[in-house]
């Protein structure tokens, strides 16, 4: 188990990486968290009862704790005075997205992972991962057609 | 601007980057429950300020006592995880004597004169454990009759100069005798098949 999740690691880290980055709000946030979700993994390796894929179980910890490392550097509301409070470029548009709709969208973009795969990591359904997919997708183009203007 | 060009800035591509899966692996190792933590803090800390007071705590009213020859203001405590209950060993200076008195609590006392070569081993249907006064001595172990060894937790006491060693587990095999060993496994000595009574 151990070995295949190194596999897993070796085989998909800039991925794990740049999906955790995006969640967190921070590259340095996303790198430790990936270090921490496969150590978790291996640490909890027992539970995981083989019923569905290895990567899907390994997302779903890769994604709470991007989620974890977020909360943990969300500044104070009060304080903020920058347009963007996630650390990378001001892109307001994905600002306006809601939190499982930003999961969704980094999944399926830098994870290229498809909708029933999202659904096994984020425990929803398929059905559920679509239509958010398509709902975040139809705020983004209105978004930046509101910037372009 | 369209989407793709949105998400391809927004977290730039990690591909180039090194991985560590040391250090994951590392990350992984088992952590000390934090209550586990404090109680170890809190007990290796009343050893190391009280470990008298703790050694009377600890020691009451539990079948043998140290010897009355015992210096009690100077005693050392260890404490060995067993699957049958925790054993403690108990050890103190000898007062007037150069040796250590020791109590196996629940099962032996005694105290014993220092020589180069004094070793000990006590044996019982539920347990194997004794002493060395033998700096050469690293570990010990158990012999069974099938010629298979059994390590035994050894520990070391500098301030005292003595080493202590019992069985954690239950031995599973007939038990003929107990090797102290020395580093690379050597015995030390013949295998003990007698044990003498302590002097009180």
């Amino acid at each position: 188990m151990v070995d295949e999740l190194e596999a897993l690691y070796r085989a998909r880290l800039p991925q794990f990486r740049r999906v955790a980055a995006a969640i967190a709000g921070d590259r340095d946030a996303g790198r430790d968290a990936v270090q921490e979700a496969f150590a978790t993994a291996i640490r909890k390796r027992r539970s995981y009862r083989g019923s569905g894929p290895l990567d899907a179980w390994v997302w779903a910890i890769v994604v709470n704790a991007a989620r974890d490392a977020h909360r943990r550097r969300r500044p104070d509301p009060v304080t903020v005075s920058e347009p963007s409070s996630n650390g990378h470029a001001p892109l307001l548009p994905l600002d306006l997205l809601t939190e499982r709709q930003r999961e969704i969208v980094f999944l399926h973009y830098y994870a290229d992972l498809d909708y029933v795969a999202i659904a096994d990591a984020l425990a929803i359904s398929p059905g559920t991962v679509g239509a958010t997919l398509t709902a975040a997708r139809a705020r983004l183009r209105q978004a930046l057609q509101e910037v372009e203007r | 601007m369209n989407e793709p060009d949105l998400l391809e800035a927004y977290v730039p591509p990690f591909d180039s980057e090194p991985e560590d899966w040391d250090d994951v692996v590392r990350r992984a190792r088992p952590r000390l429950p934090r209550r586990r933590l404090v109680l170890v803090a809190a007990v290796l800390a009343a050893a190391l300020a009280g470990g008298p007071a703790l050694g009377v705590l600890l020691l009451r009213d539990r079948g043998p006592q140290l010897p009355s020859g015992a210096d009690k203001s100077r005693v050392v405590v260890a404490l060995y995880p067993r699957a049958s209950g925790r054993m403690f060993v108990a050890l103190a200076p000898w007062k007037g004597h150069d040796g250590v008195c020791i109590l196996f609590v629940g099962r032996s006392a005694g105290c014993w004169h220092r020589t180069a070569r004094g070793t000990m081993a006590l044996m019982s249907a539920s347990a194997e454990w004794g002493y060395t006064f033998d700096r050469r001595a690293t570990g010990a172990a158990a012999l069974l009759l099938s010629g298979r060894r059994v390590p035994l937790a050894f520990t070391r006491f500098p301030s005292l100069g003595i080493a202590v060693f019992a069985s954690t587990k239950p031995i599973h095999g007939d038990v003929q005798a107990v090797l102290v060993l020395a580093a690379g496994g050597r015995a030390l000595y013949p295998p003990m098949l007698e044990f003498p009574v302590p002097s009180r």
